[in-house]
């Protein structure tokens, strides 16, 4: 498998529970604290709900519930908005981290043990000192099919 | 200049401009299937509409340029540079004959013959490569017919130079863009009313001035971007003259038509909406409406019939009136045609008002022509224009008199992005309901909440003489059940035919709100129309109460079934009476046929304007009497409004309190002793005033001078 990053190959950086994730750079639009966020009765796991972003709803992906990942209670929340298209959608995370340069030689393809939700949405691993970094991709990641109908 | 004239023009300068560089482009790329096409349209386009404006000349070059690009699509032809120079002559020929048409509106005379010769040489059946050898003093011919007129010559320059002639000062901006500034504009909004609170609350603050400028340039900006969107009325009259015209000439009648408000700006989509009904609705006024001069003239009228369209602004909507001078619509054959038709029984027919019997003219299949003509009677209309009208949130009415002529008044939204809608919580959240959809609100008290009657598990409420299937908004959404007592209100909703309940913790306001689309990941959900930002910078949920029941789905419709089954013996409607609370203990009673909604109106939006008080009111002013002196307004509460309905006229009657609708047989006891008042009677065992509506009707009208 091989993995696609944009040209820079830069990632933006963010943790969820203990793991930390990156997500291409290009698809980024910007971070931003925590804002308050509407729920929508129905919407399946992993949607936490709508926010309203300058005047613009975005759908906010709840990543924990996405990739279950356990919540811990001290968790902080921030949101990294993306493009996926024409639409906006925001990545409820628990820290952003630094925008941080992929050499090609640190990036493993996804191992093939991965199950559910991260074999689908983890497209490469990047060897890092404290750990790995999850690289997954933005459209995988929202197109989960776990949204009840 | 004509308007079709000036949009041809304006829409060809565009697509010419791109048609030179697309042209040599193609030379250089021959290959390039997506310009050749892209030329071809424009020359395409070009033709297509010198057609309709009788323009043979322009016609003639353009059809012929087509037909050599035509060859090259398919390609038969190679875009070589002899092919190529031909079609770039052709080109300037349409642009002098545009620029020539834009100074004098005419087409100037000339021989293109020679063009179109080199032109027809690409078109042989195999395409002979250089068949004619052109000589100089040909070429130079074929360039003498290009100069042009000096009128023409300056007119081309002077549309370089930026002057306004026949590409108007505009550009044009996709409608993203367009809701993207509408939204930014909002937002700016909100910031501007935080800055606003804060710089209030400390009087000397430096920021005080520059704030208050600040709000004044969001507020003009605001107004700004909204007219954007906005589009006058007038551009979906300009075809209505021509009609009136044909059809006057085919029925040998005369008709003048008059159009006023041509100005007033609406949402560009509404104006869309509003062409098919209104031409429609002209129509009829022209076909069935006027009558012939010699019948005209026997009843005492001039012989020219007239329609008159009038468009204005009244109350955040805009208002457009067909009005004719004809023989009006029949009140009474109407209401025959109704009953013949089943829509209503005898009696019914004959207790409503004429203005209530001229809005079958609405239903579907309905019409009272006897002859059809190819114009119009065959009794599809006017359903299709109600329908039109309301899809885009607008209402229609009618109102004629026999042998006077009609008028039809449409009322529509200034857009269609904001529409009214109620605001209510269940379980703690928000949601938005749009009030076209909304019929009415019903107050349920802790114990009506813990009684309703239960068939096969759906609950049903006693909606006078109906049962109506309920479902409580928190258990649809399936929202956490709370420990919240007390009292409920039942929102009563229709989707198409069917009426259903469906309960909300509370009614918190009612809003114009804009609706915003919901992300792709929501709409599978199914009943959300959309969603919105409150003042507050909250998201809402709105919902569809029709998806909503749909999704009750099954449970809905199988208790519809039943009940039609189980349905009560129908009580005479006339016997049903809203008893409510006057003051302290008295209590008054009014037929249940005659309300048309019940309202709480909170003191502080009661307005008064000479002497009357009146409150906003979906977009109206509804006018408010007091059903006794005793009912007060007090500031900070809100008041029981009972709302009446009268032809295209509300008005409402105050109350204390709404106690009960109850079917009893009025006996009027005591002959009355007060203006307002028909008499008294026993009715659930309490001596009631029955009240006399029409006293109250004229009293709204005329102001409070008892």
């Amino acid at each position: 498998m091989t993995v696609t990053l944009a040209p820079a190959g830069e990632v933006v950086t963010f943790r969820v529970g203990d793991q930390w994730f990156g997500v291409d750079v290009m698809d980024v639009q910007e971070v931003i604290g925590h804002l308050r966020i509407a729920r929508v009765p129905l919407a399946g796991p992993g949607i936490a709900g709508f926010l309203n972003l300058r005047g613009q709803i975005v759908t906010a992906i709840d990543v924990h519930q996405r990739l279950e990942i356990s919540r811990h209670a001290s968790d902080s929340s921030m949101n990294v908005v993306v493009r996926d298209g024409d639409e906006l959608f925001a990545l409820v995370v628990d820290e952003v981290g630094d925008v941080f340069a992929v050499s090609p030689g640190t990036l493993d393809p996804a191992p093939a043990s991965l199950g559910g939700a991260w074999a689908r949405a983890c497209t490469g691993v990047v060897r890092m000192d404290q750990g790995l970094l999850a690289v997954v991709d933005v459209t995988r990641l929202l197109n989960e099919p776990n949204t009840r109908p | 200049m004509d308007d079709l004239l000036k949009d041809f023009l304006a829409e060809s300068t565009e697509n010419l401009a791109q048609l030179d560089q697309d042209v040599v482009e193609l030379e250089r790329d021959p290959s390039n299937a997506s310009l050749l096409n892209s030329i071809f349209r424009a020359i395409h386009t070009i033709k297509g509409t010198c057609g309709f404006l009788g323009l043979p000349r322009l016609e003639t070059v353009s059809h012929t340029a087509e037909s050599v690009l035509d060859r090259l699509r398919t390609g038969d032809l190679k875009a070589e540079p002899d092919v190529i120079s031909d079609i770039l002559r052709a080109v300037d020929v349409i642009k002098t004959i545009l620029a020539e048409l834009a100074a004098n509106q005419t087409e100037p005379a000339g021989d293109d013959s020679l063009l179109i010769a080199l032109l027809e040489q690409w078109l042989g059946a195999d395409a002979p490569r250089h068949a004619i050898a052109i000589g100089p003093e040909a070429i130079a011919s074929a360039t003498l017919e290009l100069a042009m007129s000096p009128d023409a010559f300056s007119a081309m320059r002077s549309t370089s130079a930026d002057q306004p002639t026949a590409a108007p000062s505009s550009i044009r901006v996709s409608v993203k863009l367009l809701d993207a500034l509408m939204n930014l504009a909002g937002e700016l909004v909100l910031s501007r009313n935080q800055l606003l609170e804060m710089s209030s609350r400390d009087e000397d603050s430096p920021f005080g001035a520059p704030v208050q400028q600040l709000s004044r340039i969001t507020a003009e900006l605001q107004g700004a971007v909204m007219k954007t969107r906005m589009q006058p009325v007038g551009s979906a009259w300009s075809k209505l003259p021509r009609i009136v015209r044909d059809i006057a000439r085919e029925t040998g009648k005369r008709i003048e038509l008059d159009m006023k408000g041509a100005a007033t700006e609406l949402d560009r989509q509404l104006v869309q909406a509003l062409q098919d009904p209104l031409t429609h609705m002209v129509r009829n006024s022209a076909d069935h409406g006027i009558e012939s001069p010699d019948v005209r003239r026997a009843s005492g009228k001039p012989a020219t019939g007239k329609i008159v369209l009038n468009a204005y602004h009244e109350a955040g909507h805009v208002i457009v009136e067909v009005t004719d001078d004809g023989k009006g619509i029949n009140a009474d054959r109407v209401r025959r045609t109704a009953i013949e038709r089943g829509l209503v029984s005898k009696e019914e027919a004959h207790a409503m008002s004429d203005c209530q019997v001229l809005r079958f003219i609405f239903e579907p299949g309905f019409s009272t022509a006897t002859e059809v003509t190819h114009i119009s009677g065959r009794g599809v209309g006017m359903d299709v224009v109600r329908s039109n009208i309301e899809r885009v949130g607008g209402a229609v009415d009618l109102q004629s008199v026999g042998g006077q002529g009609c008028t039809i008044r449409v009322r529509l939204p200034l857009t269609l992005a904001i529409v009214s809608s109620l605001i209510v919580s269940a379980r703690g959240e928000t949601f938005a309901f749009p009030q076209a959809s909304v019929l009415e609100l019903i107050r349920l008290s802790e114990d009506q909440l813990a009684r309703f009657d239960v068939l096969h598990n759906v609950r049903l409420f006693r909606l006078r003489d109906d049962l109506v299937p309920v479902v409580t908004l928190g258990d649809a959404l399936g929202l956490p059940a709370d420990e919240r007592g007390g009292v409920a209100t039942l929102v009563i909703c229709q989707a198409g035919a069917a009426r259903f309940g469906i309960i909300v913790d509370d009614v918190l306001d009612t809003q114009e709100i804009v609706v915003k689309p919901v992300g792709r990941l929501i709409r599978a959900v199914g009943c959300y129309a959309g969603c919105t930002i409150l003042g507050d910078g909250r998201v809402v949920m709105i919902v569809d109460p029709a998806a909503l029941a749909g999704r009750a789905g099954a449970r809905t419709n199988a208790a519809a079934e039943v009940v039609e089954t189980v349905q009560e013996p129908a009580k005479n409607p006339a016997d049903s009476l809203l008893v409510f609370g006057v003051g302290d203990d008295a209590v008054q009673a009014v037929p249940l046929s005659s309300v048309s909604r019940l309202e709480e109106i909170s003191s502080d939006s009661i307005e008064y304007a000479g002497g009357r008080a009146m409150v906003q009111y979906r977009g109206f002013l509804l006018p408010l009497v007091p059903a006794s002196p005793a009912v007060t307004f007090t500031s900070g509460r809100s008041n029981s409004v009972i709302v009446f309905n009268e032809g295209s006229a509300s008005f409402g009657i105050a109350v204390s309190e709404i106690r009960d609708i109850v079917d009893e047989i009025v006996n009027l006891e005591l002959a009355s002793t007060r203006p307002g008042v028909l008499g008294t009677a026993v009715i659930a065992g309490a001596a009631t005033e029955v009240l006399d509506v029409s006293y109250y009707m004229e009293r709204a009208r005329r102001g409070s001078v008892s």
